[in-house]
């Protein structure tokens, strides 16, 4: 009778257990189908260095100064014009500060025709594994990425729907 | 009314029911997650092969047709990786005589495992976001993918190689050849 008894709580321990375990697993389950049906890099992905491939084939920022920040977005080819202004502005508004550099990643085919006419921007054509995941999944939340030289992120900032002038500010504000 | 001893055991009962249910549920959760986290065995998936930029400068473009590929997402700053490199050159060298397309990508360009590189193996240090957005997202390394005659995945591993995950890649790769 007591053994029973004491059966009986330990079985309902270990069924406590096992529910805590199977939610925990359903919850991953969850997380791995959202960022494998992305295809993207989950937040907090640790970047290794910024250097880039640019459209002319040169490697960007392969040894970038220490006190640099650098803003990373992605170009995409439907809206590759409107993109370009939009951070040619925010660039604008900035004063070209030398402490701030600007990369847009292309889509294939978005920044070709846009080389010669964005010259505060650097336009990236290949980049990094990690770099790119992150900038992928900054992008997809509607971001840009603000990372320090030593590629560290800042910040994510947030610029699709924005004005321009509260993106600069918010650039300033997370520096 | 019922007795203790015969309430006892009802409850025995339904904990050790409720217990085996729980168990094939969890059973079932942790399969699951397994198929969500490996999710080039979904073998009719297509994915592409890199494309970027070469750890020597050069532009990368994979051939229009190829018989196959193996495609190494590795590291020489990850421990596994290194372990692991007479194994993943094994691999590459027998791939490499049936004829297929051999490519390393690294995380960056510091990251390239050229030493003891195999002959012909194509090292991609930048990639182009356009083919990372159509992957599965790389987050181990080694990860190692083979790309069958019809451009789908016949094989993969997130994680260390074995000799017998070795072995299942050639057959694999043997059999969707002879299938060709």
């Amino acid at each position: 009778m007591v053994a029973e008894s004491v059966a009986v709580v330990v079985l309902a321990l270990v069924g406590f257990g096992l529910w805590g375990n199977w939610q925990a697993l359903r919850s991953q389950t969850d997380a791995s189908r959202q960022a494998l049906e992305s295809g993207l890099a989950p937040a907090g992905t640790s970047l290794g260095s910024l250097a880039a491939v640019d459209l002319g084939g040169r490697i960007a920022w392969g040894a970038p100064g220490s006190a640099g920040r650098f803003v990373m977005f992605v170009v995409h080819r439907a809206t590759a014009h409107r993109d370009l202004e939009f951070w040619s502005d925010v660039s604008a508004r900035l004063g070209g500060a030398a402490w701030l550099k600007f990369a847009g990643y292309c889509e294939e085919g978005a920044c070709e025709e846009s080389d010669q006419a964005v010259s505060t921007i650097t336009l990236i054509q290949a980049g990094q594994v990690r770099t790119t995941q992150a900038v992928l999944r900054a992008d997809r939340d509607g971001d840009a990425l603000l990372a320090a030289a030593n590629a560290q992120v800042v910040a994510d900032i947030h610029w699709h729907g924005r004005s321009t002038g509260a993106v600069a500010d918010e650039i300033v504000a997370a520096r | 009314m019922m007795s203790t001893g015969k309430l006892t055991r009802t409850a025995l009962l339904a904990v050790v029911l409720a217990d085996a249910a729980l168990l094939a549920g969890r059973a079932r959760a942790t399969t699951q997650l397994h198929a969500a986290r490996a999710p080039f065995s979904r073998a009719l998936r297509q994915v592409p092969l890199p494309t970027g930029f070469l750890v020597s400068g050069g532009a990368y473009v994979p051939p229009s047709r190829l018989r196959c590929a193996l495609v190494q997402y590795t590291s020489s700053h990850c421990e596994y990786c290194r372990d692991q490199a007479p194994l993943a050159g094994r691999l590459a060298a027998t791939l490499g005589g049936e004829g297929c397309v051999l490519v390393v990508v690294a995380p960056s360009p510091v990251e390239m495992p050229l030493l003891g590189a195999t002959p012909h193996q194509d090292q991609i240090a930048f990639v182009r976001p356009e083919w990372l957005a159509t992957v599965p997202h790389l987050q181990f390394e080694p990860t190692t993918w083979i790309v069958g005659p019809q451009g789908n995945v016949v094989w993969y591993q997130a994680g260390e190689l074995t000799t017998h995950s070795l072995q299942e890649a050639m057959d694999e790769i043997a059999a969707a050849l002879n299938r060709r």
